[in-house]
């Protein structure tokens, strides 16, 4: 099949661009294609910031090559550091470009980030302790109340659910509360205050 | 006899008939386990999917055609690569096959494997 | 009922050459998509569908083998035989991203690894 080209961001700094390579079975009898795109950037400067951008649970990062997959938007978004992206379960090619486009803005944006912190001379880290932050971490941080306000049993399985994406820290409105400072307190020492904004957490 | 009635064997043959003989093998295998009461399925796959070709007519070998129809009767389900069949021009409107032979996708081959018990693959 | 739950699909014949490595990947990608997990393992001539930089659709008019190496990942794996690769003239640099490659003892993990609930498959 001949590659698609789309520009899909006017204003990227690292990527704008994505060409469709392939799309398998081309007999879709299933309703779901398998894409192969590739980004007109290479992504190996980005890809181990990426891993922060995104809850744990929804990350798996392979350190040796360097390939990361996200498991959003419903199904397994893999990139590469050659700049190549796959993704399973695609409708058709249109529907892959609209998510592979928010995977793209979420590229730049870590992207600019990295020019920043290099100029303020941070070192970048793949945040150690956020690869070895189970439920039990959370849940420390947590009222502890079980009062199940935020859809859950326990404060633990909310817990479990915060660290694999499945909810977020604002779902838990006892710590919206003004006397759970100390809980919030814990959480950002935990976590980090980045950690806690992907997880959902907007603040008071 | 144990009862076999329940389980399942697939068998992939990627190999056409004549220049080699996968597919009488394939044959023999098939048509003990059948006698066994197996069930059997047969994936053709690339080459293979010119063995069901009808109007065969080999000088000196066994006609395969005629040995996967004995198969089909005992009870075996053959199924052929549609993107294979079609390229190597047995279209589903071209009725090029013997019948009985269903032109199926690959989703069919990945079924088979999730409900037998042994898969097996025949081919050079 | 689910009888088997996995499938190695072992291709040891060149891409292009013959059709055997492009369909191989074909069965891995449809049981992938059944929820059966796959693999593919390349051994003997096999091990050149997973060389980079493949442009089959140019060359020949062929669809890229390559292509296929990176559809399969990560729900399934890519195992490259080091020796078979070594055997003849190639090293990991020259390998597709999502390639493993995998020694004799890591061979042999792998398989007595795979349960009785697996398809053996040579294409």
């Amino acid at each position: 099949m001949e590659e698609l080209e789309y520009t899909v961001l006017d204003n990227g700094s690292l990527v704008n661009k994505v060409i469709i390579k392939n799309i398998r079975p081309c007999i879709a009898t299933e309703g779901k294609v398998r894409v192969l795109m590739e980004l007109n950037n290479p992504l190996e400067e980005v890809i181990t910031s990426l891993i922060s951008k995104y809850p744990p649970g929804k990350v798996n990062y392979v350190k040796k090559k360097k390939i990361l997959t996200l498991s959003i938007y419903n199904r397994l978004i893999t990139l590469y550091p050659s700049g190549k992206v796959t993704m399973n379960k695609a409708i058709d090619k249109e529907d892959a470009v609209e998510i592979i486009t928010n995977v793209m803005k979420t590229i730049n944006q870590t992207y600019d980030n990295l020019e920043n912190i290099q100029e303020n001379n941070k070192k970048i880290d793949i945040d150690p302790n956020i690869s070895v932050i189970g439920p039990l971490d959370i849940y420390k941080c947590l009222p502890q109340t079980n009062c199940q306000e935020c859809g859950e049993k326990t404060c633990m399985a909310f817990s479990m659910k915060i660290l694999s994406g499945d909810k977020f820290l604002d779902d838990c409105l006892k710590l919206q509360e003004p006397w759970h400072q100390d809980q919030v307190e814990c959480l950002k020492n935990t976590i980090g205050g980045e950690m806690m904004k992907i997880m959902g957490w907007e603040g008071y | 006899m144990e009862n076999n009635s329940k389980k399942m064997l697939t068998i992939v043959l990627t190999e056409g008939p004549y220049r080699s003989q996968y597919a009488d093998i394939a044959y023999e295998i098939a048509s003990s386990a059948l006698y066994k009461k197996y069930r059997v399925n047969i994936f053709l796959y690339m080459d293979a999917t010119h063995i069901p070709k009808k109007e065969q007519n080999p000088h000196s070998f066994p006609n395969v055609a005629q040995k996967f129809r004995k198969l089909m009767k005992q009870g075996a389900k053959i199924r052929a690569c549609v993107r294979c069949a079609t390229a190597r021009g047995h279209s589903c409107t071209q009725k090029s096959y013997i019948p009985g032979i269903t032109i199926t996708s690959i989703y069919e081959l990945a079924e088979w494997i999730k409900k037998s018990h042994r898969v097996i693959s025949l081919g050079d | 009922m689910i009888e088997l739950d996995s499938s190695l699909i072992i291709i040891d014949r060149a891409p292009y050459g013959y059709e055997d490595a492009f369909s191989g990947f074909y069965i891995c990608i449809a049981c992938l998509n059944k929820e059966v997990d796959s693999d593919v393992l390349l051994l003997g001539d096999g091990v050149y569908s997973a060389l980079k930089n493949q442009d089959s659709e140019n060359a020949l008019n062929f669809p890229s083998v390559e292509d296929l190496t990176y559809l399969i990942f990560p729900e399934g794996s890519l195992f490259v035989h080091e020796k078979s690769l070594k055997e003849r003239g190639f090293m990991a640099k020259d390998l597709v991203e999502a390639a493993e490659l995998i020694n004799e003892q890591e061979l042999y993990e792998i398989l007595i690894s795979k349960t009785k609930k697996t398809a053996f498959l040579r294409i």
